[in-house]
């Protein structure tokens, strides 16, 4: 574990940097209160710290005040203090420590603390993780990996308010997968999925990394595209098209011809409406799709 | 008006030499005798500029800065298991942090005595690692 200690005399800190290294810790030693915020707040910095209450400049009291300004990633904030300053802990743990240590460190007392803030950092990151699973399947669909209904109208309403602000076009892509019914029928839910993710990768490589692709229905993707007019959403849509078609979907020797309709709006002609947008492409999509399917209409 | 530490009737010649708690030493730095050694003569090359900052805001009456740099003084006599040195820093600590400086005054010849004695200690300490 990277260890930062902050102390300001150095026989002290040598020592706990010596014990430190011997216990196979990677240790950061600085001498003051500035250096160690700079060290803590650094991205990347040690998620542990051992703070000698008083520094020169800002004191141990204060980096844990600054540190605890920021709620993530949570840094395990170990006191040290003398004997005639053990009165003062209630007054440290309310600036946001977590532990003491009084002077001079005994090894085994040290390695009991850090096993303490080993073991609160693992669950702080355990939870993290899980609450960025969660954000993520909130806002994912779980088949192709691509925003949701939900996530990708967010998306829309938001870059239709940046581009109104910004008196920027903006269109949007509504792409169909053609006879996906016929692929479920007749080669099972199964591959129907796979064509499903497969076609999903293929859209969303011919894309700018600012646009935005989601699953909006059952075989239906919706595109986002900023700062787009209807000729570029037109251009974009045939990428998108000739990347769905341009190779059967293969699967365990199963061969199978994908291609989609899609239909192209813009705020040109609908306004900053974003139910209006979705609609005009709709019935753009209706129109490609009574033209014979695979292609591009506006 | 005498200075702070000329006022000193310790000698080390008339007092019995400091023995540093080898063993307990040797433990606390995990049995490295070297880490020891680095952390004695750290301490040689510290503790004359610390007594030498404390006898200034003696004399510049910084009763705020006295009490802070005796503190840190403090935090490198118990590494040593200095008692009598760290007790005699303590008490200038303690009396910078109540202003009390006539008083810090008075008992800093007994800290400059304590930390000779600790000095003398830690060459004993480093001989035989010298050549």
């Amino acid at each position: 574990v990277k260890i930062l200690i902050a102390d300001d005399e150095p026989v002290s800190r040598r020592l706990l940097e010596g014990t430190l290294v011997r216990l196979g810790h990677e240790v950061i030693a600085v001498e003051d209160g500035d250096q160690a915020l700079a060290a803590l707040l650094a991205p990347d910095g040690p998620r542990l710290a051992i703070l000698d209450w008083m520094m020169p400049g800002i004191d141990g009291l204060d980096v844990c005040r600054q540190v605890r300004q920021r709620p993530t990633p949570y840094t395990y904030l170990i006191l040290l203090t003398s004997r005639d300053q053990r009165s003062d802990m209630l007054e440290g743990l309310d600036t946001g420590a977590d532990d003491f240590l009084t002077k001079p460190c005994d090894a085994v007392e040290l390695r009991v603390r850090l096993r303490s803030g080993e073991r609160v950092i693992a669950l702080q990151e355990h939870l993290l993780e899980a609450q960025a699973a969660l954000r993520f399947e909130a806002c994912h669909d779980r088949l192709t990996g691509l925003a949701n209904r939900g996530s990708i109208l967010d998306q829309l309403h938001k870059e239709l308010k940046r581009a109104r602000r910004e008196r920027a076009p903006l269109s949007v892509l509504l792409a169909d997968l053609d006879h996906f019914k016929s692929i479920n029928d007749d080669y099972g839910h199964a591959v129907g999925d796979k064509v499903l993710r497969e076609v999903g990768t293929r859209m969303r490589s011919v894309l700018r990394a600012s646009d935005a692709i989601g699953r909006y229905g059952g075989e239906e993707f919706l595109i986002v595209l900023p700062r787009a007019t209807v000729e570029g959403a037109q251009e974009v849509g045939e990428r998108v098209r000739t990347a769905v078609c341009a190779e059967p979907v293969s699967d365990n020797g199963l061969v199978i011809p994908a291609s989609t309709s899609i239909g192209a709006a813009s705020t040109a002609t609908t306004g900053f409406d974003p139910d209006a947008l979705v609609r005009a492409a709709d019935a753009a999509l209706y129109r490609a799709k009574a033209q014979g399917r695979d292609r591009v209409v506006a | 008006m005498t200075g702070p530490a000329s006022s000193a009737a310790l000698t080390l010649e008339t007092t019995a030499p400091l023995d540093l708690p080898l063993e307990e030493l040797l433990a606390r730095v995990g049995g490295e005798r070297e880490l020891l050694i680095t952390l004695a003569e750290i301490q040689k090359a510290e503790a004359p500029r610390a007594l030498e900052e404390i006898r200034s805001l003696l004399d510049a009456g910084d009763a705020p800065r006295l009490e802070r740099a005796a503190h840190r003084l403090v935090g490198s006599l118990i590494v040593f298991g200095a008692d009598e040195a760290a007790d005699a820093a303590r008490s200038v600590e303690r009396l910078g942090r109540d202003g009390r400086l006539p008083e810090a005054r008075v008992a800093f010849p007994r800290l400059a005595f304590e930390l000779q004695r600790l000095l003398a200690a830690l060459d004993r300490v480093l001989a035989p690692t010298r050549p």
